[in-house]
């Protein structure tokens, strides 16, 4: 089903237009939220919560704007609140915990799904995940919407509802403590 | 590290955990079911133009003008909402701000917040008596955020039981937005537009003979025009959240 056709479904409430967009954009919904999140279950909930509000509020989206930055502007504002809401309650230890199996799930997927991936790979990726994880939820959403959606600086402000100039100085404040936090291998990032 | 070499390392991260075959749909279909049921519980106002004709014929939910915040319809409409029960609003602010357009009248009544939630009540209401019901309500603050809009419940009409009413054209309203500044007072941008309700006329067809099979035709139902926006801007101070979590 073509994206049109599915969103004039659900538009007249017929939800297999809903199953359409789901079945197109969710892996990577998934993905965006986890990074966000940090949380795999989490990360589900928000993807869920985003496509339902899609759902609800399908009247209010212009059919002659693409889908894909307005659904995903949902998504990113609910794994942004939910991030924030979650970072209130965890404890600083659990935290740990938390990211330590999270980097043991990376490793071992690493080292099941290709044994070639080299020690300093697998070891930049713990990196980066780490320090991702000690960005506020509101720079990590920022530098998840520019870097992982490849969305520009423009976009990132106008959907996360922030003046361009702000938005540019989360940006840098996040590269600039991503820089100290990866040292040398994020010289030139 | 350059961008590429660093965007390649977030796909890499977010695909070891998210694998490209999972499928949600089964599980959000199951919500969209519980939703949908819950939602026809606890909604007031009738989803589809056709419900307003049988929400006319029926007497149905009111409240009086003068309620707001603390009127006693709000308390147990809100009892209903696991979202919205644990929420105080003795602790609204009472707000009387209004704009008119069009002879069309929207006043922002109260609000109120707390570190989960911001509900804006209002009413809608038309000189001319026709209804408008709201359309494209958004909260922003001064930093430009857009809050994320939840839902919203409306009430209108006469209830001889609670012994209120609403006067034709009227209807009130509560929307519910997510809380998510983290400021202790918000300076916020309310906008609403409001949209007028079309019923549908009912005809036989012309050229058959009235009998009991005579099927029934709805007339085409023109879009309402859109009055608006109606735009409030306002400060509310964000109360502790009670709800459990």
């Amino acid at each position: 089903m073509q994206e049109f056709e599915a969103i004039a479904r659900l538009k007249q409430g017929d939800i297999s237009g809903l199953e359409s967009l789901v079945k197109t954009y969710q892996v990577n919904a998934l993905r965006a939220a986890y990074l966000i999140v940090r949380d795999y279950d989490l990360a589900e909930d928000v993807v869920q919560d985003a496509f339902l509000r899609a759902y609800e509020r399908i009247n209010q989206f212009d059919v002659k704007r693409p889908f894909a930055p307005w659904f995903f502007r949902i998504v990113i504002n609910i794994a942004k609140r939910t991030a924030v809401q979650r970072e209130r309650h965890i404890h600083l230890d659990n935290a740990s915990t938390n990211e330590e199996a999270a980097l043991d799930e990376i490793l071992a997927a690493d080292l099941q799904s290709d044994p070639q991936v080299t020690v300093e790979q697998r070891d930049l990726q713990h990196a980066v995940w780490v320090a991702l994880g000690r960005l506020s939820p509101a720079q990590r959403a920022a530098i998840i919407q520019r870097y992982y959606l490849d969305m520009t600086e423009k976009d990132v402000a106008v959907h996360s509802g922030t003046a361009l100039g702000t938005l540019k100085w989360r940006l840098h404040t996040a590269r600039e403590q991503l820089r100290v936090w990866l040292g040398n291998s994020c010289a030139s990032f | 590290m350059k961008k590429q070499e660093f965007r390649q390392l977030l796909h890499e991260v977010a695909m070891q955990t998210v694998p490209s075959n999972r499928d949600i749909w089964p599980m959000l279909q199951e919500r969209l079911t519980a939703d949908l049921h819950r939602r026809q519980r606890v909604r007031l106002l009738p989803a589809t133009r056709l419900g307003w004709v049988g929400f006319a014929l029926a007497t149905v939910f009111v409240f009086s003008i003068t309620a707001y915040a603390g009127g006693s319809w709000l308390h147990r409409l809100l009892e209903r909402d696991e979202r919205l029960q644990h929420i105080d609003l003795s602790l609204s602010q009472r707000l009387a701000l209004s704009q008119t357009i069009e002879n069309v009248t929207v006043a922002v009544e109260w609000v109120y917040a707390d570190t989960d939630r911001v509900l804006v009540g209002y009413t809608i209401r038309a000189a001319d008596g026709k209804r408008f019901d709201p359309y494209g309500e958004t909260l922003r603050d001064k930093a430009d955020i857009t809050l994320p809009w939840q839902s919203t419940y409306g009430m209108t009409g006469q209830s001889d039981a609670l012994q209120v009413t609403l006067p034709a054209g009227e209807g009130a309203y509560t929307a519910i937005f997510d809380n998510i500044s983290a400021s202790p007072v918000l300076d916020v941008r309310f906008e609403v537009r409001a949209q007028e309700l079309v019923l549908p006329s009912i005809h036989a067809a012309p050229t058959m003979e009235t009998t009991e099979e005579t099927p029934l035709v709805l007339a085409p139902v023109p879009a309402g025009r859109i009055i608006g926006p109606f735009t409030f801007d306002f400060n509310v101070t964000v109360v502790s959240s009670s709800q459990p979590r």
